[in-house]
């Protein structure tokens, strides 16, 4: 299936070692009640074409408010952002976002949902949605609304929606917090095959250190107070990752050790 | 199994019917045995046979007979023409002062103290203004029927989650776009709601307004009726308007499931 896919969707013929977002000083303070509050501070980030990244940090540390950021959603207080060399200051559909919290237009089925981005006349999108519908597995639910299925299949939904847009980037805010373990895995390595046969730039916001581990090429590890980027960690395991392999495991120790710190 | 749910389905069928079937039957048992003399509710076979008159008698014959349709297309038109312009104003009004904070503190403060003044207070002014007739009830009706209006549309599309706005924003929706796409079905059941209560208002109005000299109409039978001392035409008149009522909210809400996705799949 992963190869055949590839076929449709051919890898974009760039230099591997592209870079695709630039993140230069990037801060934010936010000021409310007569006080200011420093929420983010310095942020340089280089993101590559294709790269998958895990901004990995406790609750509090900023690391939505980065995002929100980079979706255009509000601007920094200071600092450039930079897309394939061109500033970024409001949404769009090269930066899609597939949010925490449940985010799909509630009266529009599944299927109207991923279409919705689309702009081409319906005849021409009808095969595009068929085709994303599949990839997320979700083809005989077409015709479903938003409260007639499960978490899971919600973030499924929201995935495609973006997927089909083509980001040059996608974001994704700890898109899997709010479901069991079981299908957190199982959107994880869904994810990570659709990466595998889609070729996106993924920018990932997480507080769980296995996840992080399972999904990064890199892990960029946010402090609080104010939010900054306090080490980057390039991770070399060979995919798929196992959750239980030893290699793994202690680089889960040696990271929450490091959050902890 | 599927005996039980036929059981049941018919058994929901019929519970909106059981409280008008009950109140006719007292009313049947008060009139035949004389609890309540004929002068203050006239026996219902005696209703049943004005109203009958009423609709379906030849003109001319008997005061009231066959003049219905005549009542019934002139008070339709005052409803429709004050309705119109009620949802013309308050759906745009209820957008731009949920939408923008300046827009609200503009209006929201007229608008709620003109809300506090009863209809029948207008009435004289409104004679005045525009005179005996249409115009006066269409003013009326338009006038009750936008705060219900304005009021719900303003605090629906006020009460949309805004990570709707921002999904729309990155997936590359304009914001006129968006208005239509998203803010106004993530806002409809409460529209929906705004528009029954005023539609439900505008016939209450209706009576207010053609209470006074006009010739034809629902509300003008009753009037005139209640000069002749006909209680049966006053008792026809108000359950017909009962009638009409709710038929029309039926039709309205009818209307709207069949417009919109959103109304079909969200209310």
């Amino acid at each position: 299936m992963k190869s055949r896919l590839k076929l449709i969707s051919p890898a974009p013929a760039a230099p591997p070692r592209q870079r695709i977002l630039e993140i230069r000083g990037l801060s934010k303070t936010f000021s409310g009640a007569g006080a200011f509050q420093k929420v983010l501070d310095g942020i340089d980030v280089d993101v590559v074409r294709g790269e998958m990244i895990c901004i990995l940090g406790r609750s509090g540390c900023g690391k939505t408010t980065l995002l929100n950021i980079l979706a255009g959603f509000i601007p920094p207080t200071a600092g450039r952002l930079l897309l394939d060399g061109r500033p970024v200051s409001r949404p769009g559909p090269d930066r899609c976002v597939v949010f925490q919290e449940d985010a799909l237009f509630p009266w529009l089925t599944v299927e109207e949902n991923i279409a919705f981005g689309l702009r081409a006349p319906q005849r021409s999108l009808r095969p595009e949605v068929e085709r994303f519908l599949a990839l997320v597995g979700l083809t005989e639910f077409r015709s479903y609304l938003p409260r007639e299925i499960s978490g899971g299949m919600k973030q499924r939904v929201a995935l495609a929606r973006v997927l089909i847009l083509k980001p040059a980037v996608l974001l994704m805010d700890e898109p899997f917090a709010a479901l069991d373990a079981q299908t957190r895995e199982e959107m994880q390595n869904l994810l990570l095959a659709l990466w595998e046969a889609l070729n996106h730039t993924i920018l990932f916001v997480t507080h769980d250190v296995a996840e992080a581990v399972k999904m990064a090429d890199r892990i960029l590890l946010m402090d609080q107070n104010p939010g900054r980027i306090r080490e980057e960690i390039r991770v070399g395991l060979p995919r798929p990752r196992e959750k239980e392999a030893g290699h793994f495991l202690s680089l889960c120790r040696d990271l929450l050790a490091k959050l902890r710190g | 199994m599927s005996d039980d749910t036929t059981r049941r389905g018919s058994l929901h069928a019929a519970q909106p019917w059981l409280i008008p079937a009950a109140m006719l039957a007292l009313w049947f048992a008060a009139s035949e045995s004389g609890a309540i003399p004929a002068y203050l509710l006239p026996h219902p076979v005696q209703i049943s046979g004005a109203a009958y008159g009423y609709l379906f008698g030849s003109p001319g014959g008997m005061p009231y007979a066959g003049r219905f349709w005549e009542d019934f297309t002139s008070s339709i038109v005052r409803v429709g023409l004050g309705f119109g312009f009620a949802v013309a104003v308050g759906i745009p009004a209820g957008f731009f002062s949920g939408r923008r904070a300046l827009v609200n503190r503009l209006i929201s403060n007229t608008i709620n103290a003109l809300r506090a003044v009863p209809g029948i207070s207008w009435l004289p002014l409104a004679m005045v203004w525009f005179g005996i007739g249409l115009k006066t009830t269409v003013f009326l009706v338009a006038l009750a029927a936008f705060f219900p209006i304005y009021l719900n549309t303003a605090s629906g599309v006020r009460q949309v989650n805004p990570i709707y706005f921002q999904a729309g924003a990155m997936l590359g929706i304009p914001p006129v776009r968006g208005i239509f796409t998203i803010l106004l079905p993530a806002a409809m059941p409460q529209i929906i709601t705004g528009l029954r209560l005023g539609l439900g208002i505008a016939w209450a109005y209706l009576v207010l307004g053609e209470l006074t000299g006009v010739p034809n109409g629902l509300g003008a039978v009753i009037m005139d009726a209640r000069m002749l001392g006909r209680i049966d035409m006053i008792v026809v008149g108000i359950i017909l308007i009962a009638v009409l009522g709710r038929v029309s909210d039926l039709l309205l809400h009818q209307f709207m499931r069949f417009c919109f996705k959103s109304a079909r799949r969200l209310s």
